[in-house]
C-alpha cells in the first residue's frame, strides 16, 4: 500500500471538502468515468503504436483496467443517484472533447515513448494517492470505499510498470532524457492549468458579453423576426439544379 | 510557415464574412444585417482570442 | 486519369469522410471508428487521412474536398430562430456562440489547415442534397423520386427531389422548426431515451404497445395533405431550448415524461403506457412519411423511390413504402444519417460539379479499414494471447459453425469494416437464433442493453422467403438491414432470438457478392442445422462505437462474456475475461 506516514495533507483536506456533499458524489463519479474511459483510449493508442511486444502487452492490460474503472464509476454513479443530471453527464458523448480529456491525436504519438511513460507514471501516482484518500474518506459508504480501494490497487500496478520502464531507460544511459521528459510534463501541467483557468475566465467574460448582445441586439428586432417566422407546409424551390452547381464554392 | 498560415486563415475568415452578408442580402432579411454585423465582430474577436490563449485573460480584464 | 473527390460531414453528429473515385465509393469511414468517441462530431481528420492513405493518394490528387452542407445558412437559421424566440433562447444562443464563433463558422479554413490544402479547393453541398445524392447515386436507378426526411439541415427538414441523369432537382421543402425528425426526437426524450441515440429504442419499444394515442400525437405532428405537414410548436421546445425538446404542454397531454434512469418494464401499466405512446408515434410518423411519398409520386410519376435522412433509419417505415404507395422499388443508402452526407457530398460533386459519368451501384458494405493475417498474428503474439491459428477459411467456417451450434456467442472480425451503423458480417457478434434465451443472454452479459431491444437475423440469399414475408420492391433494403419485415408464422418459434414481440424482424439478406465469407458461413450453418440464419448484432458494447481494429475487438471481447472470437483466421477463447493478462 502507499506510504501513509506522509499524507498529502492539502490534498486530503480538499478531497474531504469535495466529497463531503452527498449530491456531488455521483457527479464526481460520472466525471471520473469519462476520465478513465479517456485514459483507456490513450492506452489503446499506445498499445497500437508501441513496437516492443512486452510494452504493448502492459499498455493493453492498462487499457483493460481503465475501461473496467470507467464502468465501475459509471455503475456507482447510477447507484448513488437516479437523477437525470447524472445520466446526462454519463451519456454526454462530447464530454471528453469539451473537458480536454481526449485530443485530436494520439498522446503516445505526440509525446513520444519516454515522455508518455513519464506521463503515465506521474498521473497514475497522483491517481493512486487520490483514490487511496477517497477510499479512506468514503468509509461510511462501503461499496464506494471498496471500489476506490480496488482501483487504487490497479493504479499501483500502473505506477510500478511505468516506473520500471523509466528506470530501464535511465539504466541504459538515457537519464537526461527521462529528466527532460519529467520537466516537460511539469511545465505542460502548469501550462494546462493556466489554460484551464484562462478558458474558464474567458467563458465567464464571454458569457457577460453574450448576454449583453442578446438583450441589446436581439431584443429590439425580435418582433420583426417573428413576422417572418416559418410556417409549415411546402415551400417551392424552382431552379435549384443549376443554382446548387453555381453556388458550390460558397458557404451560404 | 506560421505567419503564412495565420494570414491565409484570416484571409479566409474575411472571405467567409463577405459570403455571409451576400447571403443575407439575398434572403431579404434586411433587419438582420446590423444584428449579424455585431455577431460577426464578436465572433472575430472570440476567434482571435482563442488563437492567443495565454494572453487572452489579460485582454479580457481590459473589458 | 481518375477523378477523386473527398466528402466530409461534421459538426452536428456522426462526422465521416468518404473518398469517391470516378463515381464509386472506394473508402468510407465514420470518425468515431478511429477516435472511439461515439457519434463524434468533430472534423474527421483521422477518417480523411485514412481514406487517402488507403487509396495511396495525397490531397494534391483530389479534385475537390466537399463539405456536406452550407454552414452559413445553418448559422443563419440558428440565429434567426433564436431572435424569433427571444427571450427563451438565451441558453441556446450561448451554446451557439461558444460552438460557432471560435470554430464552426470557420470550417473552410479549419479543413484547409487540417488537410493542408488550399481553402479554394473546398466546396459546399447542401445538407439535404447530400442526403439525396448519397441514396440516388449509390442506387441501381437511372431515375428516381428522392425523399429526404431528418431533424434539420440548414433550413429544410424535409425535401422532395426528382433525380435523373441530368441531376437531382429540388421540388419542394418543409422548413424548421416543422420537422418530423425533431418531433420523433422530442418524443424520444419524453420516453426517457437519449436524443440521436434512443430513436431506435423507441422503434423497438413501439412493438410492445398499442397505438392508443395517435389522435394526441396528431395534435403535435399535423398533416396538411398535399401541402406537407406542420408541427404545433406549443408542444415542443427544441427550437429555442438548448437542453429540452418538449414542453410541459406535451406532459399535460400524455402524462409525466419517463425519468431517463427509470427502469422500463413493459409488463407494468406505466411501462405499457410508454410503449403505447411509442406505438402511436410510430404510426403517425409512418403515415406522415407515406403521405409525403404519395405526394412525391404525384409530382414525379417515378417508379423508384430513394430515401435518406435520419428518419430513413426507421426500418419499419422503409419496408411499408412499396405497399402503401405506388412506388415499385425503394432504396436506402446504408448510412442514411448524417454520416452518409459525406458520401452524398462527394458523389454530388463528382456527378454534378465535375460532370462525371455515373458510377456503379453500391453492393458491398465493407468500405472501411482492414488488417492482414500477418498484422493480426503479430498483435496476438506481442500480447501473448491464447489462440488457435486456423489453416484456411474452410477451417474457420467449420470451427465457427461448431461453436455456433454449441450455443456460443461468437465475435466475428473479417475484412474491411462496414460503412454505416449496421454490422453486416464484418464486425459482428453472431449466435444461433434458434436458441431461446439467446437474446436475453446477449443483451445482459455482452451488450449490456435494455431487455426490450430486439436482435436481427442474417439469412442466406435465396432462402429468405422460407422465413420472412418480404414485401415486393423491398429487396434493395435487405442487404443493408434497413427493412423490418413480418416473420412467417411457421418460422416464429424456430427463430425466437431474432423474432421481435410483434412477430417481425429486421432482416439482412446476404449475397455472395456482398460478403463472400459470411455467405459461406451462413451456407455451412444451414447445412449443419437445416436453417441458414444467424443472429447478427454489432460488435460493440453499449455506448461505444462498433469495433474497427483487432486491438479494439480484443478489448471488447475481454470486457464482455463473449465465448469466442474469430479474428481473421485466428480463433481465441475468452480466458475468463482476459485473466491471463493479470498473471
Amino acid at each position: 500500500m502507499l506510504d501513509q506516514s506522509n499524507p498529502a495533507a492539502a490534498l486530503r483536506f480538499v478531497s474531504w471538502i469535495v466529497w463531503k456533499i452527498p449530491s456531488r458524489r455521483p457527479m464526481k463519479m460520472a466525471g471520473f468515468s469519462h476520465t478513465e474511459a479517456g485514459s483507456s483510449l490513450d492506452m489503446m493508442d499506445a498499445a497500437e503504436e508501441a513496437t516492443r511486444p512486452d510494452l504493448r502487452k502492459k499498455f493493453f492490460r492498462h487499457a483493460l483496467d481503465e475501461f473496467r474503472h470507467a464502468r465501475l464509476f459509471s455503475e456507482r454513479a447510477r447507484a448513488l443517484s437516479a437523477g437525470a443530471q447524472v445520466a446526462d453527464v454519463l451519456e454526454d458523448s462530447e464530454y471528453a472533447a469539451s473537458h480536454g480529456i481526449r485530443g485530436e491525436t494520439s498522446l503516445y504519438k505526440s509525446l513520444g515513448e519516454t515522455e508518455f511513460l513519464a506521463f503515465v507514471w506521474m498521473h497514475e501516482r497522483q491517481g493512486a494517492k487520490q483514490f487511496d484518500i477517497y477510499s479512506d474518506l468514503m468509509k461510511h459508504d462501503p461499496p464506494s470505499s471498496a471500489m476506490f480501494a480496488e482501483i487504487c490497487r490497479d493504479e499501483e500496478f500502473h505506477v510500478e510498470y511505468s516506473k520500471r520502464e523509466l528506470d530501464r531507460i535511465e539504466t541504459a544511459g538515457r537519464k537526461p532524457e527521462v529528466d527532460k521528459a519529467v520537466r516537460r510534463l511539469r511545465i505542460r501541467g502548469a501550462r494546462e492549468a493556466f489554460l484551464r483557468m484562462s478558458h474558464g475566465f474567458g467563458n465567464m467574460m464571454a458569457g457577460i458579453w453574450l448576454l449583453a448582445v442578446y438583450v441589446l441586439v436581439f431584443g429590439p428586432v425580435t418582433f420583426l423576426a417573428r413576422k417572418s417566422a416559418q410556417v409549415g407546409g411546402f415551400i417551392a424551390t424552382p431552379g435549384s439544379l443549376a443554382r446548387a452547381r453555381a453556388e458550390a464554392g460558397v458557404q451560404g | 510557415m506560421p505567419s503564412l498560415q495565420f494570414a491565409t486563415t484570416w484571409a479566409d475568415r474575411f472571405r467567409t464574412v463577405g459570403e455571409l452578408f451576400q447571403m443575407l442580402r439575398g434572403s431579404g432579411r434586411w433587419w438582420a444585417v446590423p444584428v449579424f454585423t455585431i455577431i460577426i465582430l464578436l465572433s472575430l474577436v472570440l476567434a482571435g482570442l482563442q488563437a492567443i490563449p495565454y494572453v487572452a485573460p489579460f485582454i479580457y480584464t481590459i473589458f | 486519369m481518375s477523378i477523386y473527390v473527398l466528402g466530409i460531414s461534421a459538426q452536428f453528429h456522426d462526422a465521416a469522410a468518404v473518398l469517391v473515385r470516378d463515381g464509386e465509393i472506394v473508402a468510407a469511414a465514420a470518425e468515431e471508428r478511429f477516435s472511439r468517441v461515439k457519434h463524434d462530431s468533430g472534423l474527421p481528420f483521422r477518417a480523411a487521412r485514412w481514406c487517402l492513405a488507403h487509396e495511396g493518394i495525397t490531397v494534391g490528387d483530389l479534385a475537390h474536398v466537399v463539405f456536406h452542407e452550407k454552414p452559413l445558412r445553418k448559422f443563419e437559421r440558428l440565429l434567426i430562430t433564436q431572435i424569433q424566440t427571444f427571450p427563451k433562447s438565451i441558453d441556446a444562443f450561448r451554446r451557439t456562440a461558444f460552438a460557432w464563433f471560435p470554430d464552426k463558422l470557420w470550417v473552410r479554413s479549419s479543413l484547409a489547415k487540417g488537410l493542408k490544402i488550399d481553402a479554394r479547393k473546398v466546396i459546399f453541398s447542401d445538407h439535404h442534397l447530400s442526403h439525396a445524392a448519397s441514396s440516388f447515386y449509390t442506387s441501381p436507378f437511372s431515375e428516381s423520386a428522392v425523399l429526404t426526411v431528418d431533424g434539420v439541415g440548414e433550413w429544410a427538414s424535409t425535401v422532395l427531389f426528382d433525380a435523373t441523369e441530368k441531376g437531382i432537382e429540388r421540388l419542394a421543402e418543409v422548413h424548421f422548426p416543422h420537422s418530423i425528425g425533431l418531433v420523433y426526437s422530442a418524443f424520444t426524450a419524453y420516453l426517457g431515451f437519449q436524443v440521436n441515440d434512443g430513436e431506435a429504442k423507441v422503434m423497438g419499444l413501439a412493438s410492445y404497445g398499442e397505438p392508443r394515442y395517435t389522435d394526441e400525437v396528431r395534435r403535435v405532428l399535423r398533416s396538411r395533405g398535399k401541402d406537407g405537414f406542420d408541427v404545433d410548436l406549443s408542444y415542443v421546445t427544441y427550437h429555442y431550448s438548448a437542453t429540452k425538446s418538449f414542453s410541459s404542454k406535451l406532459e399535460t397531454l400524455f402524462g409525466p415524461a419517463r425519468a431517463p434512469e427509470g427502469k422500463l418494464d413493459v409488463t407494468t401499466p406505466e411501462g405499457r403506457k410508454y410503449a403505447d405512446i411509442a406505438a402511436s408515434l410510430q404510426v403517425v410518423t409512418e403515415d406522415a412519411v407515406v403521405e409525403l411519398a404519395n405526394t412525391l409520386y404525384e409530382r414525379t410519376g417515378r417508379e423508384n423511390l430513394c430515401l435518406a435522412g435520419g428518419v430513413a433509419l426507421n426500418s419499419v417505415i422503409n419496408a411499408r413504402l412499396t405497399t402503401r404507395t405506388p412506388f415499385k422499388r425503394v432504396f436506402v443508402h446504408p448510412a442514411p444519417g448524417d454520416d452518409g452526407c459525406a458520401a452524398g457530398a462527394a458523389l454530388w460533386a463528382y456527378h454534378e460539379v465535375e460532370g462525371g459519368k455515373r458510377g456503379p451501384a453500391l453492393t458491398r458494405p465493407g468500405l472501411g479499414a482492414s488488417w492482414s493475417h500477418e498484422e493480426i498474428g503479430k498483435l496476438l503474439s506481442d500480447l501473448e494471447t491464447p489462440k488457435d491459428e486456423l489453416a484456411d477459411e474452410d477451417t474457420v467456417i467449420a470451427r465457427a459453425v461448431d461453436d455456433l451450434v454449441e450455443g456460443k456467442a461468437v465475435g466475428w472480425f473479417h475484412g474491411r469494416f462496414e460503412w454505416g451503423p449496421r454490422s453486416l458480417g464484418h464486425r459482428s457478434i453472431l449466435a444461433d437464433p434458434r436458441q431461446p434465451g439467446m437474446n436475453d443472454r446477449i443483451n445482459k452479459k455482452i451488450k449490456f442493453r435494455e431487455q426490450f431491444r430486439p436482435f436481427a437475423p442474417a439469412v442466406l440469399a435465396g432462402h429468405e422467403s422460407n422465413y420472412f414475408e418480404l414485401a415486393p420492391g423491398t429487396e434493395l433494403l435487405t442487404p443493408w438491414m434497413l427493412g423490418v419485415t413480418p416473420v412467417k408464422e411457421e418460422a416464429k418459434s424456430l427463430l425466437p432470438a431474432t423474432t421481435h414481440v410483434d412477430g417481425s424482424s429486421r432482416v439482412q439478406v446476404v449475397t455472395e457478392n456482398a460478403n463472400p465469407l459470411f455467405h459461406r458461413l451462413l451456407g455451412a450453418f444451414g447445412k449443419a442445422t437445416g436453417h441458414p440464419v444467424l443472429l447478427n448484432t454489432s460488435f460493440n458494447l453499449k455506448g461505444e462505437p462498433i469495433v474497427s481494429s483487432p486491438l479494439q475487438a480484443l478489448r471488447t471481447f475481454y470486457s464482455s462474456e463473449l465465448d469466442v472470437l474469430y479474428l481473421g483466421r485466428f480463433r481465441l477463447p475468452n480466458t475468463a475475461i482476459g485473466r491471463h493478462f493479470y498473471a
